[in-house]
């Protein structure tokens, strides 16, 4: 994959699990917010909040990788990416901190409970192995 | 100015210029030949062809130059105008057309012109070989003079330099171009230069010249003088007052107002930016709800202070001016509904070919401005109606004999204000709907049991064309009648918030009403709550709001039920349509919100209503895409988002349900 290994990477963290996404696909990083609930929806998606006067659509990990409910904690974020020019909010436990990979691998069926198609390779960096989200996948269906 | 800016310009010219010659390609047809109309056509393709040449779009020059030749021909009489010449100049136009659509898309045209041109060259080499100047006699030809052809091009000319240079290829034609001032190096560097000298040497007399030069787009002023003198630089002087005096200014010949309006007083501006001025202006809105609100807050506190006062004061003073900033920035989106009415004439025309029948086309209330959203939406329900009036209710020709009609059918398409809606009918004096044949064909369908139908009075079957599956056409024809027809047609206008009605009198005419608000942006809504979640109602779907005892609510059928003056109403939760869980309701009274799509009604249950404000609409976007019952979403006073209901889909969700009985719907209604 011809990903510049000197990428910067934000550490995004879903219970004990970490994950880490690319810091170029995201938009920004804000705190948690009233979020409405949209019906007969993704089943991922948590609804839709005010970001400065737009609507944007709010999808929760945690539900997508189906890791089960927990409650909004200080540390909950919203991760704002781009998606084919929208803005979608990602709620996440919280934000680690950004990194660089010494080494990205192609993800293979390490990662446990997820699928693996969610991920776009494995980095290594010097607080272990991080499976590097594919968005177009994880945000699709 | 950047290709890609220029790209803009050319294309939105380009939409404009292929308008009119769609327009006057028409004329031709109707009308027969006129100078007038000729010279207006040659000025479009002529225009046209400059700009797409100096664009570089090739394929597009040579077709529009191949025209050109064709209208030169019938401007010197050389050519009639035959049917068969219209219909190859339409051919020309949607070759035209579909090039204009392939730059925009991809930016390149790859619609092969070879056949057209042919036909076009067919019909060039059909008309007479001598043109009129080829029997002048030689040496008349031959004496050349030379002249000084000064320009001043329109300050809103947004290709100046193109412009000059499409002049200059043009004063060519007439002879060899020996000067110009400035140069064309020197040129490119001052982007505003309006005033280009030219100096040519030809065989025609200066009016000629003159005559030709005002006729281009975008020149304001045109001058021919006599050069007699050897030195350039002495008599390119560029136009000054004293000049003009000395010649008196010959008023440019201008056949289009709209054109005239265009380049005097209007600017063109990107519609994305237009956009995003409503959604700023729409922010101010929501601020200053919750100012107000704050407001309020402050005064029940703060009763004494004065402070509060002036607060007050200015914050009533900042609603007027955003009221009135709403309101201009709204008028800045509206469009003549003449965009829309354009489209029509040609349409009618290939349809009333095709069909046969001859049609008068009439259009009325051409200026009546809505907006531009609501121009684009409302465009294919009225071309279903207008193909339908052609189609099933215009009579043949014979039928019209017998019945002393006159053998032209007519048409009448009528676009007005009506306090904040636009109303648009659609009259044709045709046959008119026969209620008898349409409740039988509707039984025939079952699409209503005999028993019911029975009951209804005549206007209430006429009333049955709108349900889904409806056709009388006896054919499925190529037009209309493919079993969908009036119900997508009411869809696409309840969608708007808009209402259409119909009245038709049998034997003399049939006329659609159709109902619209002026934009599409803003709304009144009316904001209640449903467990614990704000949602916002358009208003103008809420027929009344009751309150009433739990005791009152009835079941029939397992379907809950509300006697209200004599009706019963079918009553719905959000959460049964939006497959919530129910959360037990513990007070003794609950609000009924009726709404009302038609004729129908259905009462949706609320746990408090919040009031009715102006609402800003905007989209939940396409990574959510679209949702049953809801048309879009809303930014609250309190910053939160609300979701709003559409009340077709609410209808028809609810239908969607079992436990949801259509009688009980039928009764009510």
């Amino acid at each position: 994959m011809d990903v510049s290994q000197q990428d910067q990477y934000i550490v995004i963290e879903l219970g004990t699990e970490k994950y880490a996404l690319k810091i170029s696909e995201v938009y920004e990083i804000i705190k948690m917010q009233k979020i409405t609930a949209v019906p007969n929806s993704k089943a991922f998606l948590e609804g839709v909040t005010n970001i400065r006067g737009k609507i944007v659509p709010i999808v929760s990990l945690r539900k997508r990788f189906r890791l089960g409910e927990t409650s909004v904690v200080h540390k909950t974020r919203i991760v704002v990416v781009n998606h084919h020019g929208e803005m979608i909010g990602i709620v996440v436990d919280g934000v680690n901190r950004v990194l660089k990979f010494s080494d990205i691998q192609p993800s293979a069926e390490i990662v446990s409970g997820v699928d693996s198609s969610y991920f776009q390779g494995i980095g290594q960096s010097e607080e272990g192995l991080i499976g590097i989200l594919n968005l177009e996948h994880v945000l699709a269906g | 100015m950047n290709r890609s800016e220029m790209m803009g310009v050319f294309l939105s010219e380009a939409e404009e210029l292929l308008q009119l010659l769609e327009i006057e390609i028409l004329h031709l047809e109707q009308q027969g030949e006129s100078p007038q109309i000729i010279q207006n056509i040659f000025r479009i393709a002529h225009t046209l062809k400059g700009s797409s040449a100096a664009m570089g779009f090739e394929d597009m020059k040579l077709l529009t130059h191949e025209m050109e030749n064709i209208f030169d021909k019938i401007r010197n009489q050389l050519l009639p105008v035959t049917q068969q010449v219209v219909d190859v100049l339409f051919q020309c136009l949607d070759h035209l057309n579909g090039m204009k659509k392939e730059i925009e898309q991809e930016g390149a045209t790859r619609t092969d012109i070879d056949a057209i041109v042919h036909r076009l060259r067919q019909l060039e080499t059909s008309a007479q070989e001598q043109p009129e100047w080829a029997n002048k006699p030689l040496e008349d030809q031959q004496r050349l003079k030379k002249w000084i052809c000064k320009i001043r091009l329109s300050e809103h000319c947004e290709m100046k330099l193109p412009r000059a240079h499409i002049v200059f290829n043009h004063l060519k034609k007439w002879g060899a171009v020996l000067a110009t001032e400035p140069e064309w190096d020197r040129a490119t560097e001052e982007t505003n230069l309006r005033e280009f000298s030219y100096i040519v040497e030809t065989n025609a007399d200066s009016d000629a010249l003159r005559q030709a030069l005002s006729q281009l787009m975008d020149i304001e002023e045109a001058e021919v003088l006599p050069f007699a003198n050897d030195r350039l630089d002495h008599v390119l002087v560029p136009l000054t007052d004293a000049n003009r005096e000395a010649e008196p200014e010959k008023p440019i010949p201008s056949q289009d107002r709209k054109e005239e309006k265009k380049t005097g007083q209007t600017i063109r501006v990107d519609v994305e930016q237009l956009e995003s001025l409503m959604n700023l202006v729409g922010e101010l809105v929501i601020d200053q709800t919750r100012i107000a609100q704050i407001g309020n807050v402050l005064r029940d506190r703060y009763a004494s202070d004065e402070r509060i006062d002036d607060l007050e004061r200015i914050s009533n003073h900042f609603s007027r001016i955003i009221g009135e900033l709403q309101e201009s920035v709204m008028k800045t989106r509206m469009l003549p509904v003449e965009r829309l009415f354009n489209r029509f004439p040609r349409m009618v025309r290939d349809l009333a070919r095709t069909l046969n029948k001859d049609v008068n086309l009439l259009l009325e209330g051409k200026e009546t401005e809505l907006d531009r959203t609501v121009i684009e939406e409302i465009s294919d329900p009225l071309i279903h109606l207008i193909r339908n009036a052609i189609d099933h209710g215009l009579e043949e020709a014979e039928v019209r004999r017998k019945r002393g009609k006159p053998l032209k059918g007519t048409i009448r398409i009528r676009a007005s204000h009506q306090e904040n809606h636009v109303v648009m009918t659609v009259e044709d004096d045709g046959a008119g709907i026969d209620a008898e044949k349409v409740k039988e064909s509707a039984i025939r369908k079952q699409l209503i049991a005999a028993k019911d139908a029975e009951m209804m009075s005549e206007q209430e079957w006429i009333q049955l064309i709108f349900l889904p599956g409806f056709s009388t056409a006896q054919t499925v024809s190529d037009i209309s009648g493919r079993g969908v027809g009036m119900d997508i047609v009411r869809n696409h206008i309840e969608k708007l918030n808009g209402l259409i009605d119909v009245e038709t009198r049998l034997g003399e005419g049939t006329k659609f009403t159709i109902k619209l608000p002026l934009t599409l942006a803003i709304l009144r809504g009316l904001l209640i709550k449903f467990q614990e979640t704000t949602y916002a109602l358009p208003m103008n779907s809420v027929i009344e709001i009751v309150r009433i005892s739990k005791q009152d609510i009835h079941t029939v059928k397992g379907q809950a039920v509300v006697k209200i003056r004599e009706k019963m109403i079918p009553l719905i939760g959000l959460h049964e349509l939006f497959r919530m869980p129910s959360v037990r309701r513990t007070t003794q009274n609950v609000f009924i919100v009726v709404l009302g799509l038609a004729e129908k009604r259905l009462g949706l249950v609320v746990d408090e209503l919040i009031g009715s404000q102006e609402i800003v609409v905007k989209s939940i976007g396409s990574y959510i895409g679209q949702i049953e019952g809801v048309s879009g979403a809303t930014i609250l006073g309190d910053g939160s988002v609300a979701l709003i209901l559409d009340v077709t889909g609410i209808f028809k969700l609810a239908n969607s349900l079992k436990s949801f009985d259509s009688e009980v719907m039928g009764d009510a209604g």
